[in-house]
């Protein structure tokens, strides 16, 4: 069995929030004991609503944010140990607003090139040709590449963003909701275009969003997320068509078909998400489980193996 | 056959730019009868939000209306002062928006918000008004409202926020609401909700509404007849059961075809999804003849030179395109 | 890039007291130190002294001359090194917070609590009077504006998308906030340091006026308005232009002020929403 490419060890990300002036400090635990593996090659799509703690969890992995409790290993190797500049080179990130993830005063060639010179290319025609070919692959032009970001469309871009992510030739990209900002007509092209990506460079995707159909399209493997902590993991197909967690039940069929012959159906759960200063004890879905009862609220539900590698956080699961 | 509600006939509205004037709306038509739901979808600068602000008189420089009619039950209203619009607005024609954080004052509790409705439009006192506030947020099912008039708008979640918009948009029972994008800062499972409440609500009260959105899977499940708009014009118009099951138009085509379904098979890498190549064109550059012509899979010559003119379709559909389906 | 009217004007104003303030030996009529002849004291305009004479029978118009080069001397050199000591704790401040920011951010109170000529009056008390200790003076007593406008801009610009990108490329602390923050943060930090020009030069006249700053016999804009304070009424041209003096070069650089960062806007335009 191949060792997982990226490796989650009960991660928790806890923020202190008020102060003595506001009501006294209270904890936000924004991700809460997340175990999870990547495996090389896979698209690995990570599912939930805002609030979830998916981008929190996502900039964990990059370095951005220290973990408070558990550990994130890549290739084996735990992050913090590492440099920052090796894990620049493994790991990298899109991410989901292209009109601020873009330096607007720096050319693209600037934003492309300079990472690559930092990490010790230093020939310039190799520079030179390297921003080139990168701009072509994901579909610009490379004479365009002294122009300002601004000069750009909104898909085009997020095209130079996952040019800049692939420029050091990482192993694992984390997508943070790479498609939500753009239009409609845009999202194939660049869900198509990180299809090609994955193919051409044999990368490893964490693909994070809140939208299961876009998730559907592009991941293996699916897991769903709920106030800090995992409900279900599993592969695509079975997860979408037989749920075993009643989350990821009510979050499939609260998306809008696109078929005026079928009908929505009836609410399955009722109110909104807690506030993640105050999650209910156990299970934290139960305040919105119609199968909620005692155990659910004594009990947190772990992770468990109900088929093969689909696995749920449930005591009732579906 | 009863007049419609409100009539958009021949629609131009001109945007100003330095030196120059863009057509950024043209030739929008379109019906809306009582009670109706009727969807307007198109992506972002196709100018279906600056059409809704032209039905409310809200449209401001650098924009102005410089062509057609706007008809609401039988009377004119694109060239009505300032005065006559303000009793229409909240009365009978009104407007919720995407931010409701933004729509609704942050220094006011919106209890007080809801109740302004009634004090301005109807003349209640405020203790009368108040109380009506508290029953119009338990009929957007605020859970506990009568302390939830109480609260401020960021003391809310999104969703309730939006509810309370609901609440402020029908309060004086208007006879048309129109939602510019309500549901697209909200979480999926809440926006089911939201969409639920106002289906219901609009046909509990007879209320028509315009349902403008980038969704075409929302669009479809709540309104009657669908409009799609691309670069400033309708390019399509037909009932939602048709525009999915027979689109006409290469665009509304190419907008179905791109969506990942769920009901489908997974791709698993195998296939790629169907994309519309290019770019949506900003309004200072708009292609000649159809605007859709650099984008579309089916254009010949005559699509760069001649715009299309309308073909009419069955149950008062429309599409504009020299080689509609 | 747009170079509105402010831009002209005030680069106009702006550029005639610097020529000036070079050229001041070529324009300037007489020596405005030594070329005092007692019987020409006090005089009014006229063709021979183009601004009139001052008490020690000096011709006005070269005073102003030579003036410039003290009077914008102490504003560009203690802008600068206001800017360089506020930019670089702002920025730092900003982007590592934690104690480092809380420490800056006491002194930057403290700093603003203090009125800022009472501060310079006590540095100048210690170095003395003279040019080089007023420079210095003025040239740490307002680095607080610039400190507070760069830390707030960096914060708000740390969670920006290309921040992270960067960090997440491995590019070092310095290098970031150098190359990636400071750029996008320039547009307010011009206007102030233009402005703190014009502070300074305000603030020299102050000190002057108060006997502190450039001593006589040697010319300022400021010193000229404070020998010329008893005799407002009598001779009003011993006041009125160094008064103008002062009034232009500070309006052309409040205008170049508000042209600059008009230019360095960042230059995306529309969002589609």
């Amino acid at each position: 069995m191949a060792e997982p490419l990226l490796k989650l060890d009960e991660l928790a990300v806890h923020f202190t929030v008020g102060g003595a002036l506001r009501g006294g400090t209270k904890i936000l635990k924004a991700v809460d004991g997340v175990s999870l593996d990547v495996k090389p090659g896979e698209c690995l799509g990570l599912v939930g609503e805002s609030g979830c703690g998916k981008s929190t969890l996502a900039l964990a992995i990059m370095g951005l944010i220290p973990p408070t409790h558990g550990g994130i290993a890549l290739n084996g190797q735990a992050i913090s140990g590492r440099d920052r500049m090796a894990t620049a080179r493994t790991v990298q990130m899109v991410f989901q607003d292209p009109y601020a993830s873009l330096n607007p005063r720096q050319t693209v060639r600037r934003t492309l090139a300079d990472p690559l010179r930092l990490h010790g290319v230093t020939n310039r025609s190799e520079v030179d040709q390297r921003v080139a070919d990168m701009m072509a692959k994901v579909g610009l032009r490379p004479d365009h590449a002294d122009r300002y970001p601004h000069e750009f469309s909104g898909g085009q871009r997020q095209r130079i963003g996952i040019a800049r992510a692939l420029i050091l030739r990482p192993k694992l990209v984390i997508c943070d909701e790479p498609v939500s900002a753009l239009d409609v007509s845009i999202r194939a092209q660049i869900l198509n275009l990180l299809e090609d990506m994955k193919r051409r460079y044999g990368l490893t995707l964490l693909f994070i969003a809140h939208d299961l159909a876009v998730v559907k399209a592009v991941s293996d493997r699916i897991a769903v997320m709920y106030l800090g902590r995992l409900c279900e993991v599993g592969p695509t197909e079975p997860l979408f068509a037989r749920p075993a967690h009643p989350y990821t039940a009510l979050l499939l069929e609260a998306i809008p078909v696109p078929d005026p012959t079928v009908k929505p159906a009836a609410n399955l759960a009722v109110g909104e998400p807690p506030s993640p200063l105050d999650p209910p004890s156990g299970c934290r879905f139960r305040t919105r489980c119609p199968r909620a009862d005692a155990i659910c609220a004594a009990e947190v539900p772990e992770l468990r193996e109900l088929a093969a590698g689909q696995f749920a956080a449930c005591h009732h699961p579906l | 056959m009863s007049t419609p509600l409100l009539t958009v006939d021949d629609l131009h509205i001109a945007l100003a730019g330095d030196g120059a004037t863009y057509g950024a709306v043209e030739k929008v038509s379109f019906e809306i009868g009582r009670g109706e739901a009727f969807g307007l979808v198109g992506e972002s600068g196709c100018g279906k939000s600056i059409t809704a602000l032209a039905i409310m008189g809200l449209l401001r420089r650098p924009l102005s209306l410089s062509g057609g009619r706007i008809v609401l039950d039988g009377e004119e209203i694109q060239d009505a002062s300032a005065a006559e619009m303000r009793r229409l607005r909240g009365k009978r024609i009104a407007m919720i928006f995407q931010e409701p954080m933004t729509a609704l004052n942050p220094l006011s509790p919106v209890g007080r918000q809801i109740a302004e409705m009634f004090v301005l439009h109807q003349g209640a006192n405020w203790n009368e008004a108040m109380d009506r506030a508290e029953e119009a947020l338990r009929q957007v099912r605020v859970p506990s409202p009568e302390r939830r008039i109480r609260d401020y708008p960021h003391q809310l979640s999104g969703g309730m926020r939006q509810r309370v918009m609901i609440a402020i948009a029908l309060a004086c029972g208007p006879e048309l609401l129109i939602a510019d994008e309500p549901t697209t800062a909200l979480d999926v499972t809440v926006q089911a909700e939201i969409i639920d409440l106002m289906a219901e609500l609009c046909a509990a009260k007879g209320t028509a509404i315009l349902m403008i959105s980038h969704d075409l899977g929302l669009v479809a499940n709540m309104c009657r007849r669908v409009a799609v708009m691309y670069a400033g014009r309708i390019v399509e118009s037909q009932v939602a059961g048709a525009i999915f099951a027979t689109p006409r138009h290469p665009y509304t085509q190419g907008l179905v075809d791109s969506l990942p379904r769920l009901g489908e098979r997974s791709r698993r890498g195998q296939q790629r999804l169907r994309e519309i190549s290019g770019v949506v064109p900003s309004i200072a550059a708009y292609p000649g003849g159809c605007r859709f012509n650099p984008r579309c899979p089916a254009v010949t010559d005559i699509c760069r030179s001649t715009a299309p003119d309308i073909t009419p379709l069955p149950a008062d559909g429309l599409v504009r395109c020299h080689h509609h389906g | 890039m747009k170079w509105g009217s402010n831009t002209w004007v005030g680069g106009g104003l702006v550029g005639l007291a610097i020529g000036v303030a070079i050229f001041a030996p070529w324009i300037a009529l007489t020596d405005p130190v030594m070329d005092a002849n007692l019987m020409n004291a006090e005089l009014p305009p006229s063709w021979e002294f183009p601004f009139g004479t001052d008490a020690q029978g000096r011709d006005i118009f070269s005073r102003i001359v030579y003036g410039a080069r003290i009077s914008l001397t102490v504003g560009f050199v203690s802008q600068i090194c206001n800017s360089l000591i506020g930019v670089t704790l702002g920025l730092t401040a900003g982007y590592w917070g934690g104690w480092w920011d809380d420490l800056v951010s006491g002194l930057t109170n403290l700093m603003l609590a203090i009125p800022s000529l009472v501060f310079a009056l006590a540095i100048m008390a210690i170095l003395g009077p003279g040019l080089a200790s007023l420079v210095i003076a003025l040239g740490l007593t307002s680095w607080s504006y610039s400190c507070r406008i760069a830390r707030a801009q960096v914060l708000s610009l740390k969670s920006q998308g290309y921040v992270q990108a960067a960090r997440i490329l491995g590019y070092g602390d310095l290098r970031i906030m150098f190359t990636q923050v400071l750029p996008n943060i320039l547009g307010p930090l011009i206007v102030i340091a233009t402005l703190g020009i014009g502070g300074a030069i305000l603030a020299e006249a102050a000190l002057s006026f108060l006997g502190l700053g450039i001593r006589p016999p040697f010319p300022s804009w400021g010193s000229m308005l404070s020998e010329a304070r008893d005799q407002i009424r009598a001779a009003p041209w011993l006041s009125v232009f160094p008064g103008l003096a002062i009034f232009f070069t500070v309006l052309g650089l409040n205008l170049l002020g508000d042209g600059l960062r008009d230019i360095l806007d960042p230059q995306s335009t529309t969002r589609r929403a």
